[in-house]
């Protein structure tokens, strides 16, 4: 096992599937040469496998899905960075219209083999445009599976596992968490999709949530369990497929759920979460399900608005409290 | 010309690339200025209030701004719909 940040973990898992199969390339905004990404995540494969396989491209986010669809459909293997999830907008009728459809339209005959990175969040003050979590959207439509890692253990095993898929793979990412550090594995490992993981064991009561929120969530079990509240902490590792059966365990177990994600509310995530539990495990509940997310707002760019708008610790405990 | 934000020394740009488009001849708004000018649509010295005014209005902006307390967290939800008038 070696410590490194998520940022890293991530880097390495794309670099061995490059290195496994030459089909794997690379194209997005400033990913190559001299630079690496926004977030760095690319630096230094350019410099490692050339600029034919670690490609620059314009702002063009519609020309970089579609180009990264026709490759998949090609022969080729891409793995499309969308430097900013809010700008995944621009992309949308090749993500969702095209990429996500055509293994169905064509009646099997042909897969898209796509990765498509990007990232998510707020808590950096750079508003609207840069700041939002727009997961549910892809979650919501079929064809395509969705990996939301949040760990650096885990980043690493589904890069890998989403670039030998058949299908496109929406990669999501985070801001906040590309800093993380964890231990992870030396030899080689994948993460199968549709695995969760539960990150902490608890009887009280159950967190779901996503990204920097499963950070603050194992913070938040720590403090409660002080006051004698045991929580137990599930980190879905993929939306879809989605493991179902770990949570409905869980909820069983503890009878209490809280679903936390820094999604607006409305038609988020946790919405989906809600339904499936309250479908599949009614009779075990015993208080309602809580959610805690942002309001429905766009992302306030003034820091004292962004942190109203981010759940903080803080609700988190009272969304546990208010149903134990 | 510069990068995409302060955090962007734009160093990836040769110098004399972002010179030639800062230009007299190349500035956009030199030459629309220009245009105008021709056309009799503003006078030189128009054009000479509309960038002072405007060059009034920005600072005026930074500093009310920079004068100004943070807002209250719960502005948070305000003005996501408009209003009927």
């Amino acid at each position: 096992m070696t410590e490194m940040v998520y940022r890293e973990a991530l880097k390495a898992g794309i670099r061995e599937e490059m290195l496994r199969d030459e089909r794997v390339f690379l194209l997005g905004e400033d990913i190559g040469l001299n630079w690496g990404g926004a977030f760095k995540v690319t630096k230094g494969l350019a410099e490692e496998f050339g600029a034919e396989r670690v490609r620059d491209t314009p702002i063009s986010e519609n020309t970089i899905a579609g180009a990264a669809v026709g490759a998949a459909i090609t022969g080729m293997v891409p793995v499309a960075e969308i430097m900013f999830g809010d700008l995944i907008t621009l992309a949308m009728d090749q993500v969702c219209n095209q990429a996500a459809k055509m293994h169905y339209m064509f009646g099997g005959q042909t897969s898209v083999p796509l990765v498509l990175r990007t990232v998510f969040g707020g808590g950096k003050n750079i508003a609207s445009h840069h700041s939002q979590s727009l997961e549910a959207w892809f979650m919501h439509t079929p064809g395509l599976k969705v990996a939301v890692p949040a760990f650096a253990s885990d980043v690493k095993g589904l890069i890998k596992t989403a670039i030998r898929d058949p299908n496109p793979v929406l990669f999501a990412e985070h801001k906040l968490v590309y800093d993380k550090k964890e231990e992870v594995p030396d030899d080689e490992y994948l993460i199968p999709f549709g695995e969760a993981k539960v990150r902490r064991e608890g009887a009280d009561v159950t967190i779901w949530g996503t990204f920097i929120m499963l950070h603050k969530a194992l913070e938040v079990a720590e403090e409660l369990q002080k006051e004698g509240i045991s929580v137990e902490v599930i980190d879905p590792r993929t939306l879809v497929p989605l493991d179902k059966k770990t949570l409905i365990d869980s909820v069983k177990k503890t009878g209490r759920l809280v679903l936390v994600t820094e999604e607006t509310k409305t038609g988020a995530t946790t919405a989906e979460i809600a339904a499936i539990v309250q479908e599949e495990a009614f009779d075990w509940l015993d208080a309602p399900i809580k959610r805690v997310n942002a309001p429905d707002t766009p992302v306030p760019f003034s820091p004292p608005l962004e942190n109203y708008f981010i759940p903080d610790n803080k609700r988190i405990a009272q969304a546990v409290r208010d149903i134990v | 010309m510069k990068g995409h934000s302060r955090f962007d020394p734009a160093k990836y740009r040769p110098q004399e690339e972002a010179d030639y488009w800062l230009s007299e001849e190349k500035d956009a708004v030199n030459i629309i200025q220009k245009i105008a000018i021709e056309h009799g649509a503003i006078t030189e010295k128009d054009a000479e209030k509309i960038r002072t005014n405007l060059q009034k209005d920005v600072d005026k902006a930074g500093e009310f701004a920079k004068k100004s307390d943070f807002p209250e967290p719960e502005e948070t939800l305000d003005d996501v719909y408009a209003e009927a008038i």
